[in-house]
């Protein structure tokens, strides 16, 4: 089963156990906490692994549809946090599959002036310069990348999730990583 | 003239993939070839920065309202039950009170509204039927039952409404939790009903009203189950 690592959140001050199990039984109020704890992250790896905010918006709704759908099937053996993305991974790469013709069309559309609502970066010019160049980058590269780097996701769990060999997902973050510099100019 | 390292090694060296024996030849070479180990700390800085990027941005708008929308409209598409139970279209934001209203009727009329109750749970409402082959499919259950028929079909009914019910258990993880919060308090009212039936004609085995109600009751698990089933079923 694939995990995304789990968000840093001090043991015994995480509420999400308790507005899992309130949403569970069906309080609207206690999903919507869970989305605005969780709406960034979430919305941040559809962006980037899309690069096309009008695609981040419609994947990232449909990733928190899916989760009240779903919440039945949430038994606390994970945080909550990290089920919730590895599903919303799932959905992104779902409707890359179901339409392999939208990576094409995401790519020509990538907009990376979207990524100007990221919160500051580290450096911010660097950061929104890194930013704009993942946004860039094939959508393939782009995925493992974002997945790999950013996420931290191991290559195992890439290939499994996205039905390739690991040898092509490291030859994917390769040529991402190999892209990134040419277009940083590193 | 130096061989340098290829691009998958240096990789491998950022990601501290290599094997102790690889590794410890990279690093050889690496002490004696500037060119690599500036490819390398090229390389490194970027996985650096990249690692380094904030992990949430902020949407350019609220979605939450959209993500409403979203689920209850899935509530709202109209769903066509087997057995004459018609169009139902309800609001998922009221289940419970939806529930408690139809629940004030009599216990037979209990049993005929679960399919109308399951059908409020977005998962049932969201996916389109998909009818799955099962023995259900060769029972009557408005046939005027001869006398001796009843335990054969009551026997058939069992075993439609067994495989149903099993293949909710096995992908009760495909529906809604109020989905399946009104599925089993459903089928708990309707196996109530069952059980009271088949009481009732052990007292009077004869009663060919009764034998109906039983078959009626059977009826409406069967057509619960099929709901929800078909429902995962996609």
């Amino acid at each position: 089963v694939l995990e995304a690592p789990a968000v840093q959140v001090p043991t015994g001050s995480n509420p999400d156990p308790e507005l899992v199990r309130r949403a569970q039984s069906g309080e609207r109020e206690a999903f919507d906490a869970l989305y605005r704890r969780n709406a960034e992250r979430i919305y941040a790896v559809c962006l980037r692994m899309t690069g096309d905010v009008a695609s981040a918006e419609r994947l990232t709704q449909d990733a928190f549809v899916r989760a009240w759908q779903k919440l039945g099937s949430f038994r606390g053996e994970s945080a909550f946090s990290s089920w919730l993305h590895r599903l919303a991974v799932n959905v992104v790469l779902e409707e890359g599959r179901r339409n392999r013709r939208r990576w094409s069309r995401v790519e020509i559309m990538a907009d990376p002036g979207a990524l100007e609502s990221a919160p500051p970066a580290r450096d911010a010019d660097v950061g929104m310069d890194l930013e704009r160049a993942i946004a860039s980058l094939p959508p393939g590269a782009r995925a493992v990348l974002v997945l790999h780097d950013i996420e931290g996701y191991k290559h195992e769990e890439i290939a499994r999730l996205t039905g390739t060999a690991i040898g092509t997902t490291k030859a994917q973050l390769h040529r991402a990583r190999r892209l990134l510099r040419e277009r940083l100019e590193r | 003239m130096m061989e340098h390292l290829d691009e998958a090694t240096l990789n491998a060296l950022v990601d501290d993939e290599l094997a102790p024996g690889a590794r410890a030849a990279a690093e050889a070479h690496l002490t004696a070839c500037a060119v690599c180990s500036a490819e390398l700390a090229a390389l490194h800085s970027v996985v650096l920065d990249v690692a380094a990027l904030p992990r949430g941005i902020v949407p350019a708008r609220d979605l939450l309202p959209a993500i409403h929308g979203a689920i209850d409209a899935a509530a709202r598409r109209p769903l066509r039950v087997a057995g004459g139970a018609g169009t139902v279209a309800a609001a998922i934001g009221e289940p419970a009170r939806y529930t408690h209203r139809t629940l004030s009727s009599a216990r037979w009329s209990l049993a005929a509204a679960a399919v109308l109750l399951v059908a409020v749970s977005s998962a049932v409402t969201a996916l389109l039927l998909r009818p799955r082959e099962s023995a259900f499919l060769a029972v009557d259950a408005a046939a005027v039952l001869p006398a001796g028929e009843l335990d054969r079909v009551e026997a058939r009914f069992i075993t439609a409404t067994d495989e149903l019910a099993q293949v909710l258990r096995e992908q009760r993880d495909q529906l809604a939790p109020e989905t399946i919060r009104i599925l089993e308090e459903n089928l708990a009212i309707i196996d109530g009903a069952l059980e009271e039936a088949r009481a009732a004609l052990r007292a009077d085995p004869g009663n060919r009203a009764l034998s109906e109600m039983l078959m009626a009751a059977y009826e409406k698990k069967l057509e619960l189950l099929r709901s929800a089933a078909a429902s995962v079923v996609t």
